[in-house]
């Protein structure tokens, strides 16, 4: 990682408490062992250095943190929202991935509420 | 009303400033003619009238007394109690049927706490006392009557029947006092003689009289050849005042127990009348502390009598004495004017002290009653402190300084004295302005020998031309104080004073200090501003060392809290008394909580740059004396005045006391003001020790400022911490590429390796191939 060539603005984000509290948040959301939640913070480095793309942030944690689809897409849409939206102009293509990543609407399951559409 | 009192304090306060203002200028004109005049009619009639007039006061208060004590403790006035109780124990008799309904359904509803088993023997032993209550009450204060009469009666034989205020009054001869006497009431005894038939008996009544008034005025003539008339005025004016304030405090003693005694009578009335309310609320759990309460009151009044009659008998045992020296001399003293007798008085310790002997036991009485939580004692006694308060606050602001300061400070007492007039005068309305020219008047007639122009010019010239080591001299074989402090002055002004040796500049403080007044303001500021200058030199014994270091760190704390670090200059840090001064401020700085970064920022440039100097100085000696055993206090403020914290820190490693409680503080108090242009000056000592107690969080925030080397050299140091630490660390993108894993423990068994593992064992245990 070439710090010299990253902002301050940037780094500032890479440096922050902040980034380790949302590190520890996503750690405990989706319970991920101690190696994953490292590797997941080299990822977002390697993002902020541009040494990888925002696109293909969600195959690098699939393959590096050796998870499943779906958790994965989650786990990149929460970076995405968390860390990498604020880095926007820096970043490019963080909205995009995002929309793809979007998780689908589920409809109420409340048992209470008659869906006369199905009926 | 307030406003009012406010008003009349002030008008009393003058009236009394009056007084002693006249006594002090009287003598300054006192001419031979003039002078004679005043102190034979003027002022010996001011004296008596005022003597009079308290004597006066004394006297109601001391027949006051009397009265009371005969009232206090005769039984013969309880005709209001016993109706009132009459009346209370009705109606407490119809409460039974009440509470006698509340038990009832307490039982049906099984509320054990008022249920019949619970309140019932208590209500039938209560429903009889209630009957016997008044006989119960009186049993009791006839018991504390009966002891407090024997003491009573006991005083009353002692003082031969005349009664105990009036033997307490005449053994302090306060009543003689009241009449003043002098030679001419001899010539009023010769005339009354005229009254008597018998020829021979009224020869010999107007001789004995005749020789009486010759005795008498020979006294005079002869004290007054012996002493001047300045002396006289003085001493007469001194006892007047003394006086009486001594007649006022006895009528304040006698005024005060005679009120005790009629609140005892009144609230132990009260208190008998509401006694069989009281008792019922015995049955009742809830109402209980009611009759606590009343029980406490009603006993604590009846202690109070046996203790306080006991006090009294004491006092008159005491003053009725052999040992008791009469206030003769006293009385002598107001009405003779004859000055032996004046100081016979006052500087008899023993007369004085049995004085104080007789009116402390009175006033140990009113003490008791207040320690019993007696109505009225306390504020009794608060009355009397305020008044001895206001008294003393007097005498320490005006009388006080007339006593202490020499005669050749007159002019600033008498100064100090018009300007507090003028003050009080400013809070008089259509006063104000007039208050305020005085009090301006006052202030500079209180400060013109502080600054004699004639040798304030000669100082001057000095100061401006000569070294400190010439100032010092000079100062030193000063011989007038006059001379003293006008140098000293001078070489304030010339900034100069600092540089003058410790022994002149103790010189120059003590002697403002004796002027007094201002005179002790100015030598506070000298000192706070150069806390040095009482420490001559190290001591070597580490007891008074230590007690050296303290006063020293006691001084240093004033003039940071007065902000006379301000003014330091460059030379404030020089020689041995500098050195002292940056130990004593280092050592403020942590034993007083004193923020080194605001006493810093608060200091002049030049101040700072010595400043700087003397610090870095001291965290680079090998072992720092000034902190004990460490340097932090050293290094911290360097690196507040200079912001260069890598020197600060430079060989820091190890050289730290750990235990300091401070260490984490300051240091990463100082990491998070580093920039990166500090941090790539960092040794490697530095960062070893910045390593060893940065925080996580710090050590996080801290990243932005490295460049890439350095995020290396950082990252071996952070690798060598625990591993909390190090996952922390391992969750920041920047810091997550160099930092090591936690140390690998055992690892856990997959599910295969555990079916394997248990299908093993099976084979085992039953023997399968």
């Amino acid at each position: 990682m070439d710090i010299k060539n990253i902002p301050q603005h940037i780094l500032q984000i890479m440096g922050s408490m902040n980034t380790v509290d949302f590190n520890t948040s996503i750690e405990e959301k989706y319970k991920l062992s101690e190696e994953q939640i490292h590797q997941l913070a080299i990822l977002e480095g390697k993002i902020f250095s541009k040494e990888l793309s925002v696109a293909d942030f969600p195959g690098a944690v699939k393959t590096t943190l050796n998870l499943i689809e779906n958790t994965t897409n989650s786990i990149a849409f929460d970076v995405c929202q968390g860390l990498f939206l604020s880095a926007e102009p820096y970043l490019i293509g963080v909205k995009q991935l995002m929309a793809r990543l979007k998780p689908e609407q589920v409809e109420s399951e409340n048992p209470n509420i008659v869906n006369l559409k199905n009926k | 009303m307030k406003k009012i009192s406010k008003i009349f304090t002030k008008k009393s306060t003058l009236i009394i400033a009056g007084i002693i203002l006249f006594g002090l200028i009287l003598p300054l004109f006192a001419q031979a003619g003039l002078a004679d005049w005043i102190v034979n009619k003027f002022y010996r009639f001011l004296a008596k009238l005022i003597i009079s007039l308290v004597g006066m006061l004394t006297d109601l208060a001391s027949r006051f007394f009397e009265a009371m004590l005969d009232l206090g403790f005769n039984r013969s006035y309880q005709e209001v109690a016993q109706t009132g109780w009459g009346m209370s124990r009705d109606f407490a008799n119809l409460l039974f049927i009440l509470f006698m309904v509340v038990v009832a359904f307490a039982t049906i509803l099984r509320l054990e706490r008022y249920g019949a088993k619970q309140l019932l023997p208590t209500i039938i032993i209560i429903a009889l006392l209630i009957n016997f209550s008044f006989v119960i009450c009186a049993v009791i204060i006839d018991f504390s009557n009966l002891t407090a009469s024997i003491f009573i009666n006991n005083a009353q034989q002692a003082s031969g029947n005349q009664g105990v205020a009036a033997t307490l009054t005449d053994n302090l001869k306060l009543a003689t006092t009241l009449t003043p006497f002098d030679c001419n009431d001899y010539e009023d005894g010769i005339e009354n003689c005229n009254e008597l038939t018998d020829a021979t008996a009224q020869q010999n009544c107007v001789d004995a009289f005749r020789a009486q008034l010759q005795t008498c005025e020979a006294t005079i003539a002869a004290s007054q050849q012996s002493t001047s008339t300045k002396d006289e005025l003085v001493n007469l004016f001194t006892v007047t005042i003394l006086g009486s304030i001594i007649l006022l405090i006895a009528a304040f003693v006698f005024f005060a127990a005679g009120i005790l005694l009629i609140i005892r009578i009144i609230a132990i009335w009260f208190l008998v009348i509401l006694s069989p309310i009281v008792f019922i609320c015995y049955i009742m759990p809830g109402l209980r502390n009611n009759w606590e309460k009343w029980w406490k009151s009603f006993i604590s009044w009846c202690i109070f009598a046996p203790i306080f009659a006991f006090f009294i008998w004491l006092a008159v045992r005491v003053s009725s004495g052999p040992t008791m020296v009469r206030m003769t001399h006293f009385q002598g003293a107001i009405t003779s004017g004859n000055p032996a007798l004046v100081t016979g008085f006052f500087s008899n310790g023993a007369t004085i002290l049995n004085y104080f002997l007789v009116i402390g036991l009175l006033i140990g009485g009113l003490i008791s009653a207040k320690q019993l939580g007696i109505y009225g004692a306390s504020t009794a006694l608060a009355i009397g402190k305020k008044w001895g308060k206001g008294a003393t606050d007097w005498t320490k602001g005006r009388v006080g300084r007339a006593a202490r300061a020499p005669k050749e400070y007159g002019a600033a007492v008498a100064g100090g004295a018009i300007e507090g007039i003028g003050k009080k005068l400013q809070g008089v309305p259509l006063l104000k302005g007039v208050g305020e020219r005085m009090a301006a008047r006052g202030k500079r007639v209180a400060e013109k020998p502080l600054e004699d122009p004639r040798l304030k010019k000669q100082a001057d010239e000095i100061a401006r031309y000569s070294t400190p080591e010439q100032i010092s001299h000079l100062v030193k074989t000063a011989k007038t104080p006059g001379m003293t402090r006008a140098l000293g002055r001078a070489a304030i002004e010339q900034k100069k004073f600092s540089k003058l040796d410790n022994t002149a500049k103790i010189k120059v403080a003590d002697n403002f200090r004796a002027f007094g007044g201002d005179g002790i303001r100015i030598a506070e500021e000298l000192e706070a501003r150069n806390p040095s200058m009482r420490i001559d030199h190290r001591e070597t014994d580490p007891t008074k060392l230590a007690a050296q270091e303290t006063k020293l760190d006691k001084k240093t704390e004033e003039g940071i809290k007065k902000g006379y670090h301000k003014e330091y200059s460059e030379e404030t840090f020089e020689g041995e008394g500098g050195e002292m001064l940056t130990e004593s401020m280092l050592r403020t700085a942590k034993k007083f909580g004193i923020s080194i970064d605001k006493m810093v920022s608060a200091m002049t440039v030049e101040a700072q740059e010595a400043w700087k100097g003397t610090t870095k100085a001291k965290f680079t000696d090998d072992f720092d004396k000034t902190t004990g055993a460490d340097n932090l206090q050293a290094r911290d403020s360097y690196a507040a005045v200079t912001g260069d914290i890598p020197t600060a820190y430079a060989d820091s490693k190890g050289k730290i006391n750990k235990k300091d409680p401070n260490v984490v503080t300051t240091l990463q108090k100082h990491t998070a003001e580093m920039r990166s242009s500090d941090y790539e000056k960092l040794t490697k000592d530095s960062i070893q020790h910045i390593a060893e107690y940065v925080s996580p969080a710090a050590a996080i925030n801290m990243v932005t400022k490295l460049n890439d080397e350095m995020t290396i050299e950082f990252a071996n140091e952070f690798n060598k911490k625990s591993d909390a630490f190090r996952s922390q660390l391992r969750k920041s993108p920047i810091w997550a590429p160099h930092i090591n894993p936690p140390a690998a423990g055992p690892r856990s068994k997959t599910k295969e390796e555990l079916f394997e593992e248990a299908q093993e064992k099976r084979r085992k245990d039953y023997g399968i191939p």
